[in-house]
């Protein structure tokens, strides 16, 4: 009889003996244990896929093991064998082998994988964040921002603001005219004095604005041009939706990696760019929120770019280089949004034209 | 091991005398001297998986996933696990893993359940979230257990599967209980509790009906953790004063305005970011190449002695290596950073035998009737031990 060599094992030991195997015409199998003169029936006994080139056991009926290592033989086998329609665990398993064994399948799958989270990443996670921050109900963002605006002050990062209470007055009544032209609900201001100069916003709708900044500022108009791009993160909710975003990047890079402390790493690099990248979208939009409040209220929006170019000490273009730079950019470059400033009152100037 | 492919090619050649075949000097036997039939014979695993046949299956793997949201997932890790068990060799036999996919997807789902109740709960409130984690803990040492016993059960050699017969009790002792007790000693019982752990996983393991013997003392265990303390400390004192020195030098050098304090902070991130990630290096190269290396050389098979050497420095590249690769290559790096460090620790482990011809029995739980019914109700739960 012709047919594979394969080694067989009872199931019951592990003494191993040399035999060979046959396929029937009806999908069963013959195992000829060579040495003791004796051949073993089954029916119906599963080939299992291939992988590699690694040897397959084949688990027989009777708790026995086949172990072949001729793969090709074995697939020979199986082709002249092959009924109709072919059973669909065999036919799943054929194309399994034939996409991970070959360089043509490696890249489909490459370019399946790279596309799926190019998707993930610029539509999919952003919409995912919208939809869970959206289902989030307001009073729940409040007590987050709540507890870390807490948390700040008791870790003594955040100490009391020395400003004059007057002062602090007319930067409220400003505020709280923004408040109200632009219909931004739940937003409040807060001062303190932190070592830097600084202005950001908390879940809920609280921006914390630092006296080194107001002293920073050359006059209040630079003051509530900061203000208004804060104003604008709180408005599109952007913390959460940046919390919401990188959480769910985490879960896509877990699938990618197959594993938490792999993904745990990839933190570190390529999602941490990621992340950048969300978080200069949002700076862009609070930018563009504040660009059309300033203007409506009389102030030019380059305002903004001038005390942000002061705070980063950031003066100018970097260059054609810079793109790449902006890629590792939590915020959008000095000059960029300098630019936009500069482009937005212009708008306005030759909307204003128009107008007339 | 171009050669070792060769000579696994060579036994494929149906022999008309076999006989004799199991008797037969295999490669990668290191006889000793004269050897007759009853001499120790040590024998080596060899590992014979590339990077890039593990590559294109791994990227089928993480693409078949994605396009099914992840279900694939339990496919894809019985796939990676028969490429790499079926390239592990002791003699002339590979491992072979014969986990039920289903079995492992039934697992995964129960996984993500409990995740999702426990994020639900941290909405509400951070208390119900810690209610939740501690009435899980009885879950623990079932969940050990479990995993256990699905690995080993469906790991075979020779037609014989490895099991796991630890009990709940024991796993509840060496897991949650243990976890109390380091806690409670400021670590000075984690020692204790790993050796305890390290006993419990090999001596309540079986290959067939043969348990596995374990011969470590707590004491060893003293030492590693010990050293590793010290290196631990050293490296965070010495890198804390080396970035005050950087910084007061770059703040020396820059005029102390607030412009400058944005640049510091940054230097300040990377400096804290880099102590950090030197220290986990250290620990995962030093402690896990020692507890891996004491635990494998204190198993024993009968009158069968494992051994396995692992060299730190070697390590230490291995997962440095490995870790710039992953990163510049934004991930793609992973299935080749895998088998080489399967490579090297595959290969550094090996078995002393009295006997080679010696003939293992399977055990009771590898009747016929029970791999059918048992699997049909059967959770694949895994978990790194």
């Amino acid at each position: 009889m012709s047919g594979i060599p394969c080694r067989y094992y009872d199931g019951r030991t592990s003494r191993r003996r040399d035999a060979v195997l046959a396929l029937t015409a009806r999908g069963g199998l013959v195992v000829a244990r060579e040495g003791a003169d004796e051949r073993l029936n089954y029916e119906n006994v599963r080939i299992p896929g291939r992988v590699a080139d690694t040897p397959r056991f084949l688990h027989l009926p009777d708790g026995g093991v086949c172990e072949v290592q001729d793969n090709d033989a074995l697939d020979g086998e199986q082709a002249r064998i092959r009924r109709d329609p072919e059973p669909r665990a065999d036919r799943f398993g054929r194309l399994r082998h034939r996409l991970d064994s070959t360089w043509q399948g490696a890249a489909a799958a490459l370019a399946v994988t790279a596309a799926i989270l190019y998707s993930f990443t610029e539509w999919g996670a952003p919409a995912v964040a919208a939809v869970a921050v959206a289902a989030t109900p307001p009073e729940a963002e409040a007590v987050i921002g709540e507890n870390f605006l807490t948390l700040l002050e008791r870790l003594r990062v955040l100490k009391p603001s020395e400003l004059e209470p007057n002062r602090r007055n007319e930067l409220l009544a400003a505020f709280e005219e923004m408040r109200r032209e632009t219909g931004v609900e739940d937003a409040d201001l807060r001062f303190h004095s932190v070592g830097v100069p600084n202005a950001f916003a908390l879940p809920g709708g609280t921006v914390v604005l630092t006296d080194l900044l107001v002293e920073l500022a050359e006059d209040d108009e630079e003051v509530i041009a900061v203000l208004a791009h804060e104003l604008g993160h709180v408005e599109g909710r952007h913390v959460m939706r940046r919390f919401a975003q990188t959480s769910s990047m985490l879960v896509l890079w877990t699938a990618f990696t197959g594993d938490v402390s792999v993904a745990a790493l990839s933190f570190l690099g390529p999602d941490r760019l990621l992340a950048q990248r969300y978080s200069r979208s949002f700076e862009t939009d609070a930018d563009r929120f504040a660009f059309d409040y300033l203007l409506s209220a009389g102030i030019p929006p380059t305002r903004l770019s001038d005390i942000i170019q002061r705070l980063s000490g950031d003066d100018g273009e970097a260059g054609a280089g810079g793109n790449a730079l902006n890629w590792l950019a939590s915020h959008p470059g000095a000059a960029e949004r300098a630019r936009n400033a500069t482009e937005a009152a212009k708008r306005a100037r030759e909307g204003a034209a128009a107008d007339e | 091991m171009n050669e070792e492919r060769q000579s696994n090619a060579a036994q494929d050649d149906p022999r008309p005398d076999l006989e004799h075949s199991d008797a037969r000097t295999e490669e990668g036997t290191q006889a000793t001297e004269g050897a007759g039939a009853g001499e120790p014979q040590t024998r080596r695993l060899r590992f014979t998986a590339s990077g890039r046949e593990y590559f294109r299956i791994w990227i089928v793997n993480v693409a078949l996933t994605l396009l099914t949201l992840g279900i694939y997932s339990a496919w894809a890790k019985v796939r990676a696990r028969r490429y790499l068990y079926g390239n592990v060799w002791l003699g002339d036999s590979a491992f072979d893993y014969t986990a039920n996919p289903v079995a492992i997807l039934r697992g995964r789902i129960l996984v993500v359940i409990v995740l999702a109740l426990l994020t639900f709960a941290q909405f509400f409130s951070i208390l119900y979230y810690y209610a939740a984690l501690l009435a899980l803990m009885p879950l623990v040492p079932w969940v050990v257990v479990r995993a256990r016993s699905f690995q080993m059960r469906n790991s075979r050699y020779r037609g014989i599967a490895l099991d796991f017969q630890g009990k709940y009790w024991d796993a509840a002792v060496w897991y949650p209980l243990s976890w109390a007790a380091s806690v409670a000693t400021l670590g000075l019982a984690r020692p204790f509790t790993v050796f305890g752990r390290d006993r419990y996983l090999v001596t309540e393991s079986r290959f067939g009906n043969q348990p596995f013997g374990f011969a470590g003392k707590p004491r060893p265990y003293y030492g590693m953790y010990l050293v590793t303390a010290v290196v631990v400390g050293v490296l965070y004192i010495g890198g804390i004063v080396a970035l005050i020195v950087v910084l007061g030098a770059a703040l020396a050098a820059t005029s102390s305005n607030a412009e400058a304090a944005e640049p510091d902070m940054r230097l300040l991130l990377f400096g804290l970011v880099a102590i950090v990630a030197a220290v986990s290096l250290f620990v995962l190269a030093y402690l896990r190449t020692r507890l891996l290396s004491y635990r494998w050389s204190n198993t024993r098979l009968g009158d069968d002695a494992c051994s396995l050497d692992l060299s730190f420095t070697e390590m230490l590249w291995l997962y440095s290596s490995n870790a710039v690769l992953i990163l510049a290559t934004f991930g793609l790096f992973i299935p080749f950073a895998r088998i080489r460090v399967l490579r090297y620790v595959v290969g550094q482990f090996s078995v002393t035998q009295t006997d080679a011809e010696r003939i293992f029995e399977a055990g009771e739980s590898q009747g016929v009737a029970a791999t059918g019914a048992e699997a049909a109700g059967e959770f694949g739960l895994e978990i790194g031990i």
